[in-house]
């Protein structure tokens, strides 16, 4: 479940990028090649609604997932040890999905 | 009582993150506290959600240390919410969350919606120190600037608060949110109401100043004559019967600092009535919205005046300092 979407550079804190295996309660998907809006308004624009509370929905980010059990291992591995993992915008969006519906963006 | 500092150097970058990483089981954990350490612009809304084995010794707080917190006067050199939203700033829909020393600001122009802070359909939340400027226009009654919303949402706290130019300073919306308190706060400058409830909502208030509130200052579904409890309020309206309440008490300079829609200050100023008329309530807290020891005979509303003169500096942080000089 997205929590934040940052431009690149962003001063993560030290608990957000703590690997899972560390005990962190995050992952962090870096996607060099779109800005952080461009993120936003394509989630905007394919559900109508922000990932980021900013609409006042928690029920509103939960819709939206990274389901976990359909990436690739060496995906899962990676973010589960080092925390992070640097995708492009194409090869991240079929993994982004509408909760209910089962679509991506 | 683990603490993570919200901030750039912090554990957690935003009070989001913060509030995704601890929204766990705190059954063996106390109270969380998420420490916002910089003058950090959140322009997001924020709802506290989602932790669980909750009650008054295990629950999460948001607050804001001493070196960027708000003196009582809306200050963007400080930590600050500030948001365009039709929806609520900051929610807290989690038993016995806590607020502190968090200011925020809604500008939506538009009607409908989108307060500041929330307390939803859940017991024991507190907001404490906190102050709320709404600057959007009238609205619906859950565009108030504290909007306490649902059945569950008993024994709340509204404590040390500053709320001005919502459609309400207070709105509490249903009649079993029972057991509540406002104490010590300063609701200025609402569309409609200073406080306003329901029918049959029981709530005390001790020490709340509300003026210049366009309708009426103190409200219960609509009339002038409340079931709340008041114990040595004040309002600038003149012709309410309550018992401990005084009317006619100006919201002008006579009684705070500025009045000035847009520059509200409401630290009081010499010789204001509000000074020495509260009620001692050091069995429950004993400094006012920006961390001055009450003492003595209380004042009413948010600040605690402190006067200048005599082996000791005051400091008042938005208009003046005062030096020891005996005068």
């Amino acid at each position: 479940m997205p929590v934040e979407i940052m431009e690149n550079g962003a001063p993560w804190g030290r608990k957000d990028v703590l690997p899972p295996a560390q005990g962190g309660a995050f992952v962090i998907v870096k996607i060099p090649d779109v800005t952080a809006q461009q993120v936003k308004d394509a989630l905007q624009a394919r559900w109508g609604c922000d990932l980021c509370d900013e609409e006042g929905d928690r029920s509103a980010r939960r819709r939206i997932q990274i389901l976990v059990d359909n990436l690739p291992n060496n995906v899962r591995n990676q973010l589960r040890t080092t925390g992070s993992y640097t995708a492009t915008w194409a090869q991240v969006k079929s993994f982004v999905q509408h909760i209910r519906t089962g679509e991506t963006v | 009582m683990p603490t993570s500092t919200i901030g750039s150097t912090g554990d957690h970058l935003t009070v989001a993150a913060w509030e995704a990483a601890t929204d766990n089981d705190l059954s063996g954990v106390g109270i969380e506290i998420g420490e916002i350490i910089e003058a950090l612009s959140t322009t997001a809304v924020l709802t506290i959600a989602g932790a669980t084995g909750l009650d008054s010794t295990h629950y999460r707080e948001l607050t804001v240390n001493s070196a960027h917190r708000h003196a009582g006067v809306w200050d963007t050199g400080k930590q600050n919410f500030q948001v365009s939203s039709t929806n609520i700033v900051i929610t807290i829909d989690e038993a016995f969350g806590r607020l502190s020393y968090i200011q925020a600001k809604n500008t939506h122009a538009t009607n409908g919606g989108g307060g500041i802070f929330k307390i939803g359909n859940v017991t024991g939340c507190q907001i404490n120190q906190c102050l709320g400027w709404y600057t959007a226009p009238a609205g619906t009654d859950d565009a108030a600037v504290f909007y306490v919303n649902g059945a569950g949402a008993t024994n709340f706290v509204i404590r040390n608060c500053i709320g001005y130019a919502g459609r309400h300073g207070v709105y509490v919306s249903n009649a079993s949110a029972t057991g509540g308190v406002i104490q010590n706060s300063t609701f200025v400058g609402n569309v409609v109401s200073g406080v306003k409830a329901v029918v049959s909502v029981t709530m005390t208030l001790t020490n709340v100043y509300c003026g210049g509130n366009a309708t009426r200052d103190y409200d219960q579904a609509g009339s002038a004559n409340y079931a709340y409890t008041t114990v040595t309020c004040m309002a600038s309206d003149t012709n309410s019967t309550e018992s401990g309440l005084t009317n006619s008490i100006a919201y002008s300079t006579s009684n705070f600092t500025n009045v000035t829609a847009g520059s509200v200050d409401v630290h009081l100023v010499t010789g204001s009535a509000l000074i020495d008329a509260g009620t001692d309530l050091s069995g429950s807290f004993t400094v006012d919205i920006d961390g001055v020891a009450r003492s003595g005979t209380w004042d009413v509303g948010a600040d605690e005046f402190v006067a200048g003169g005599g082996g000791g500096t005051s400091h008042r942080p938005s208009t003046r300092m005062f030096s020891g000089l005996g005068r």
